[in-house]
């Protein structure tokens, strides 16, 4: 479960009073992105890295980054102090607010918002048993390999691999148009054309 | 995020590392495999759709190695901070 004190847009807030609305239209639809950071020792690891992912695919999905990478690292230290987490993990989240027609016309709300909360490391076990999973990735879509929050795929595909016992997924990738078949399997190929990331494992 | 550090640090340590297109079959005669995670760098791969993967010396060795750069990229922001 993730720890208390959260990060939302300004504030440091008990996640009891941190308030999401319907007419976040991002937050409905899944246009928005996250990344999730390893804290060591209180610190988050790789955290310009991960800053440098976010602004590649917030170009991609053409989602506006009204937020500064100091800013929201001094943010994101907040919340792990808040919430006095030496070993864990984090996310970042950024949620497109003001797009189409179904959105609301709150007063204050920022075009996109910013969520950061902390979580202990999930537990698991070693070595892990995978399953595969056909079509587990749209290689074609523009957006292959792009840390959407519209994530409903990977945690869909693992909550089922796990009831069989399996502890992950190796997702396969459709076949693209055009392309000819040399394998009867169709989970059988698992990298993007032209050597795009695909994304993580789940 | 982790897979990209060790694309950089891997040959560094001497181990070659290649992209490719693999099929379930590859999988399946690997001599070891191992998955990178945010929350848990290197796991062991034990099984892939019930076919049994024996485990081997370079997860643990990439792990070590994995280890020892998030060891020193704390040091260094912990310097920095100073």
């Amino acid at each position: 479960m993730i720890h208390r004190h959260v990060f939302h847009n300004e504030e440091l807030r008990p996640v009891e009073k941190v308030r999401l609305s319907p007419g976040q239209a991002g937050l409905i639809s899944g246009w928005g992105l996250f990344t999730t950071l390893r804290i060591f020792h209180g610190e988050a690891f790789a955290y310009e890295r991960h800053w440098r992912r976010l602004e590649k695919d917030a170009a991609i999905i053409r989602l506006p980054m009204p937020y500064a990478a100091a800013k929201v690292r001094v943010s994101l230290h907040e919340v792990i102090r808040a919430n006095g987490v030496t070993e864990g993990c984090a996310r970042i989240y950024l949620v497109y607010n003001t797009y189409g027609h179904w959105r609301s016309d709150e007063p204050g709300m920022p075009q996109v918002d910013l969520i950061i909360y902390t979580a202990d490391l999930p537990r698991y076990r070693e070595p892990v048993r995978l399953g595969l999973r056909e079509h587990g990735r749209h290689a074609g879509s523009p957006l292959a390999g792009v840390k959407t929050i519209s994530w409903l795929q990977n945690v869909w595909v693992v909550a089922e691999a796990q009831k069989e016992g399996l502890d992950e997924v190796v997702h396969g990738r459709e076949y693209l148009c055009g392309e000819e078949r040399q394998d009867p399997d169709p989970a059988a190929q698992f990298r993007l054309p032209g050597g795009r990331d695909p994304g993580n494992f789940v | 995020m982790t897979r990209g550090i060790l694309f950089e640090i891997a040959p560094e340590a001497g181990v070659s590392i290649a992209e490719q297109t693999l099929n379930p079959e590859d999988l399946y005669k690997a001599d070891e495999i191992f998955i990178s995670s945010t929350n848990r760098n290197l796991i062991r791969v034990g099984e892939v759709a019930g076919h049994a993967i024996p485990s081997g010396a370079v997860a643990k060795q990439l792990d070590d190695l994995f280890e020892a750069y998030i060891s020193d990229y704390v040091t260094r922001r912990a310097a920095a901070a100073r």
